[in-house]
């Protein structure tokens, strides 16, 4: 085998996503670094998020930015 | 009611041309009476993919700076005698051609034809930009590759920014065998990212490049990619048409019998 590991369609897919992402959002791939940095220390606050599989995306028409944010373990829930 | 469509892409060598080619013949062999403009200045190509580069006597800019009427610009089709092309000049830049002078040329061809087809040049230049003004309707074409997908991207962007009504995606050179292996995205990877409605997939084809060496269109001849753009082309004139099944899943035969 030439290549190992992962099927090359998924990393181009996510290669592919982080790609279109900064291009909408006209910024450089550092500045989406720095926000989704950001934006997980911040939410890591409030709760237990998997920060490995957070997913960011922009959609057109209307524009929209989403962010899917999994949480590692919905555990502790409070009881009064 | 006539229809003018760009096609673009972006990035080039994704198949443009070809696809211009081969829906300029659908739409034609489908009845309809079809010009399809080379507005590639400098870098013209559709000529020798239909095989009418020895027939250019005038070209687009000859039309639109007045050196000639646009009947004698107009080449026909070896073939189908409803099928025209407008050629682009080989000897002048981009700049030989300003968006508004693409509009009015573009509305003298609605008089004559049902469809304007304008193949654009790669890019998102002057070129790009003459070639979307006239246009009601834009066809994106991309392969299932990082680089053209993203730059698709773009254009679709710059499309809806420019007010464009309609845009459709064609993705072109599909390999069946390398979706099944999970080594190239699949129609509906490309389809989740772009987000734009889907007119056509045509596959990987060796045939494309055997008629494209003879100068002669795929379209309407016994081959997956002709059957692909003879089918678009219904698309286009808005026919419902299922899609082939290129997901390179096997069938129930192929399960079956050939394990």
């Amino acid at each position: 085998m030439l290549f190992n590991g992962k099927k090359s369609c998924g990393i181009a897919k996510d290669r592919l996503k982080q790609l279109v992402l900064t291009d909408r959002m006209g910024c450089s791939p550092e500045i989406l670094d720095m926000m989704q940095r950001d934006m997980v220390t911040s939410m890591s606050r409030y709760m237990n998020i998997d920060k490995d599989s957070i997913e960011f995306s922009i959609r057109r028409n209307p524009g929209r930015f989403e962010a899917s944010v999994p949480l590692s373990a919905i555990s502790g829930r409070h009881t009064f | 009611m006539s229809e003018v469509i760009v096609i673009t892409s972006g990035k080039g060598g994704v198949g443009k041309t070809t696809a211009a080619a081969n829906l300029g013949t659908a739409l034609a062999a489908a009845d309809k009476k079809t010009v399809m403009v080379d507005t590639d200045i400098g870098l013209r190509n559709l000529d020798v993919v239909m095989g009418l580069e020895n027939r250019i006597v005038y070209n687009l800019v000859d039309v639109i700076e007045g050196n000639c009427r646009l009947k004698q610009a107009l080449i026909r089709d070896k073939r189908l005698s409803n099928l025209y092309l407008l050629p682009a000049a080989q000897t002048r830049d981009k700049s030989a051609v300003e968006p508004e002078q693409m509009i009015k040329l573009c509305e003298t061809l609605r008089k004559e034809f049902d469809y304007i087809l304008l193949d654009s040049p790669a890019g998102i230049e002057q070129g790009f930009k003459n070639a979307v003004s006239g246009a009601d309707r834009a066809i994106v074409v991309t392969t299932p590759e990082v680089s053209a997908i993203r730059d698709a991207d773009r254009i679709i962007g710059l499309l809806e920014a420019a007010e464009m009504q309609k845009i459709h995606l064609l993705i072109n050179k599909i390999r069946p065998d390398m979706v099944r292996n999970g080594d190239m995205m699949s129609v509906e990877d490309v389809e989740e990212i772009l987000a734009v409605p889907l007119i056509g997939v045509v596959p990987d084809d060796e045939n494309i490049v055997i008629s494209t060496n003879r100068g002669e269109t795929v379209t309407g001849k016994e081959c997956l990619s002709g059957q692909a753009f003879s089918n678009t082309g219904r698309r286009i004139m808005g026919e419902d048409v299922p899609f082939c099944d290129l997901s390179g899943k096997k069938s129930i035969w192929h399960r079956l019998f050939k394990k």
